[in-house]
């Protein structure tokens, strides 16, 4: 006999306290006109005599517990599987074999629960080939999108760039959307910032020959498999998920130390850049995370402290997530180069990635000058301009009062922007 | 005319109007000058990327040295806070100026970083104010700011009021003589009409005791519910006139919670001073 549950247990199934009512009613041997319950499959049936010409066939699986009744109630379980159950409870239900109408249900149980088990190899695989197939679909689509940008570019620049309406934003977005309806969500952002290039001052239209320029590159790229691989996926938006990186990365663990934050904010949603280097090796980091806009970031990385990090890499080799972080402390101010190191370390990195637009600086012993335009002057007497945005940062000028000082923040070719500042005392200072 | 220049006048005008400067290398005419344009356009912007040398600047002259020692990073904290605005809305006034004139009086200088700041903030201030702890905030900031603001001064336009700025002398603060405190502390308890009190008090100088100071502001809250005015008065002289080198007034703690929020306000005015001072005292 299969192990009988208690009262409380089958009625725990009823739906609601009206189908208790009625198991209720219903759990006595004289409503039910046959009834029986087996071990092997473990289950119970009866036939009851309902308000209908023929009785009532109920038949319970007990290893779901699945009901199944002929009657046209829509409650699951009905009140006669419920009552069924409860006079089975009971004792009222003896031993018996299946009859036809029940074993035809029971083992039409058994076989699909067979089938399912058998299938699962097979489901697996199915799943498989659909997301192989979803991929494939991708690169057709980024194929097509690039294509499609590589044609708009050519005609932007044979209609000539004199001619770009710099007024509306219509002239980028509709080419952007193109870009994410092709699932090149990375295409469509570098576009979208372009509708501000002809806002950013003289020589906007060498900036904008130089960004169609390296979007051409990158289509040129994609198309012919060449370049690197990765850096190039990367940017046109195929993103690597943070389980990949977490699980397949490359694992970096040093001492590092934290020397530079910028945020950026973007209409729907908040940026933080952290820029980290190791202290054995010498390699740069890039953390981002991410806020929504008026939320604050979480996330510990403060400029000027250093700590023992595992970061795992993105395939780019630049950005990185922290997997496990120990022992935070104040640090020293960093060992700075020249500005010369600085360049020749920013050149190998473009021929590693040409369309990096941002690189960390951690220069030794620089001195602001506003003469003749606003840059830093390095010991040797090389000097470097800052970004346009940075021109006027007073505090940095302050601090320095025309004394050399180490100063971290990030390179791009329109100048430095200074994120980090050490003055005389070692004390940081985030500009 | 450099190869970027020719790219860039091609690229303004036009591919279909104008000749196509040949990328390097390539054999002939090209099939799609557009095409041939933008390989050769991104080819330069590349190079010119990775090529770029370091231009040269002139160095500027240093500014003079400041013999004063530097205010404790915390005191480098508080100026950041109010400068960002703390403490500014309970009433009691801006306490920039008062900052600034402990600083001046303990022979400090304010971290380089915020001097921008400072600077900027005299300048809205017209010498001509009629409010005289504001027309005082240009000086505060000259004297506070030393040889570096003057250097800073030089280099911006927007800070040549500077130049014109008398900077504060620090004055010593005067202290009430211990047999005066003690006769008013009697007077306080002796006065039940929190009126008297107020003018009483106005009428001595600062700084009290803490002793004092403690006094006159519980005497102020028992009588705050009769004549709110006043007693605001009181706190607020108390405020302004408490000695900070005998501690802060033992009775703060005593003030129940359902004092009214104008007397929390000015408390925490009051906490706020002696915090800033201490800190500016640790240094």
């Amino acid at each position: 006999m299969a192990e009988r549950w208690d009262q409380g247990q089958v009625l725990s199934l009823a739906p609601d306290a009206s189908a208790q009512r009625g198991a209720r009613s219903l759990a006595t041997a004289r409503s039910w006109l046959s009834s029986g319950s087996a071990e092997q499959p473990a289950a119970v049936w009866g036939e009851c005599q309902g308000s209908a010409a023929t009785p009532y066939r109920a038949v319970v699986d007990l290893s779901g517990p699945v009901c199944k009744c002929s009657c046209p109630s829509r409650k699951f379980p009905c009140k006669h599987a419920l009552g069924l159950l409860l006079l089975w409870s009971a004792g009222g239900v003896d031993d018996g074999e299946p009859p036809d109408w029940a074993r035809t249900w029971l083992s039409g149980r058994a076989a699909k629960a067979a089938r399912a088990k058998t299938d699962e190899p097979a489901r697996a695989e199915a799943a498989q080939q659909a997301a192989q197939r979803r991929a494939e679909q991708r690169e057709q689509r980024v194929a097509g999108g690039l294509d499609e940008l590589d044609r708009w570019l050519l005609d932007q620049v044979r209609a000539g760039l004199a001619r770009t309406p710099r007024a509306s934003y219509q002239h980028w977005d509709a080419i952007a959307a193109r870009m994410v309806d092709a699932q090149a969500a990375g295409l469509a952002e570098r576009l979208r910032s372009l509708a501000s290039v002809p806002h950013s001052g003289p020589g906007w239209e060498s900036r904008l020959l130089e960004e169609y320029a390296l979007l051409h590159l990158l289509a040129v790229a994609f198309r012919g498999g060449r370049g690197p691989r990765e850096v190039v996926r990367s940017r046109i938006g195929f993103t690597v998920r943070q389980e990949t990186v977490l699980g397949s990365g490359d694992r970096v663990k040093d001492r590092w130390h934290m020397l530079a934050r910028r945020d950026l904010e973007q209409e729907r949603i908040r940026t933080r850049r952290v820029w980290l280097r190791a202290q054995r090796d010498g390699r740069f980091a890039l953390v981002l995370s991410f806020a929504a806009p008026g939320e604050p970031f979480d996330g510990a990385l403060i400029p000027g402290t250093e700590a023992d990090l595992e970061l795992a890499f993105y395939p780019d080799g630049l950005r990185a997530l922290v997997v496990t972080s120990a022992n935070r402390a104040h640090a020293a101010p960093p060992p700075g180069c020249t500005v010369a190191g600085l360049l020749n370390s920013w050149a190998r990195a473009l021929s590693r990635d040409p369309w990096l637009d941002s690189w960390p600086a951690v220069l030794a012993a620089v001195t602001p000058s506003r003469v003749p335009r606003p840059s830093l002057r390095d010991a040797a007497g090389d000097a470097l301009p800052l970004h346009p945005a940075a021109a006027e940062c007073w505090p940095l000028f302050a601090l320095s009062a025309g004394n050399p000082l180490t100063l971290a923040g990030e390179w791009t070719p329109r100048g430095l922007l200074p994120l980090t500042a050490w003055d005389d005392a070692g004390q940081v200072v985030a500009l | 005319m450099s190869s970027w220049q020719a790219v860039l006048s091609a690229a303004l005008i036009g591919s279909e109007r104008t000749v196509v400067p040949p990328p390097p290398g390539a054999p002939g005419p090209p099939a799609d000058p557009a095409a041939a344009l933008l390989d050769h356009a991104a080819l330069l912007t590349v190079a010119r990327r990775a090529g770029r040398l370091a231009g040269s600047a002139e160095p500027p002259e240093p500014a003079a040295a400041d013999p004063r020692p530097a205010v404790s990073p915390a005191a480098g904290r508080r100026l950041g806070r109010i400068l960002g605005g703390e403490a500014a809305s309970s009433g009691a006034g801006d306490l920039l100026h008062e900052w600034l004139t402990a600083v001046v009086e303990r022979g400090l200088r304010p971290p380089p970083q915020y001097l921008p700041a400072l600077l900027d903030r005299a300048r809205r201030v017209a010498a001509s104010n009629p409010d005289p702890d504001e027309a005082r905030l240009r000086g505060l900031v000259a004297a506070a700011g030393g040889p570096r603001a003057a250097w800073l001064a030089s280099l911006n336009p927007a800070w040549s009021w500077l130049r014109g700025a008398q900077p504060a002398t620090p004055a010593q603060p005067a202290r009430l003589p211990v047999g005066q405190a003690a006769t008013a502390l009697e007077m306080i308890d002796a006065q039940p009409d929190i009126t008297a009190v107020a003018q009483l008090l106005a009428e001595m100088p600062g700084p009290w005791p803490a002793a004092l100071t403690a006094r006159a502001l519980r005497a102020a809250t028992s009588a705050l519910a009769r004549t709110p005015l006043n007693a605001s008065r009181v706190i607020r002289l108390a405020g302004l006139r408490a000695d900070p080198a005998l501690g802060a007034p033992d009775g703060m703690a005593d003030f129940s919670p359902q004092a009214p929020q104008v007397l929390h306000n000015m408390l925490s005015v009051l906490r706020f001073r002696y915090d800033m001072l201490r800190e500016l005292d640790a240094a």
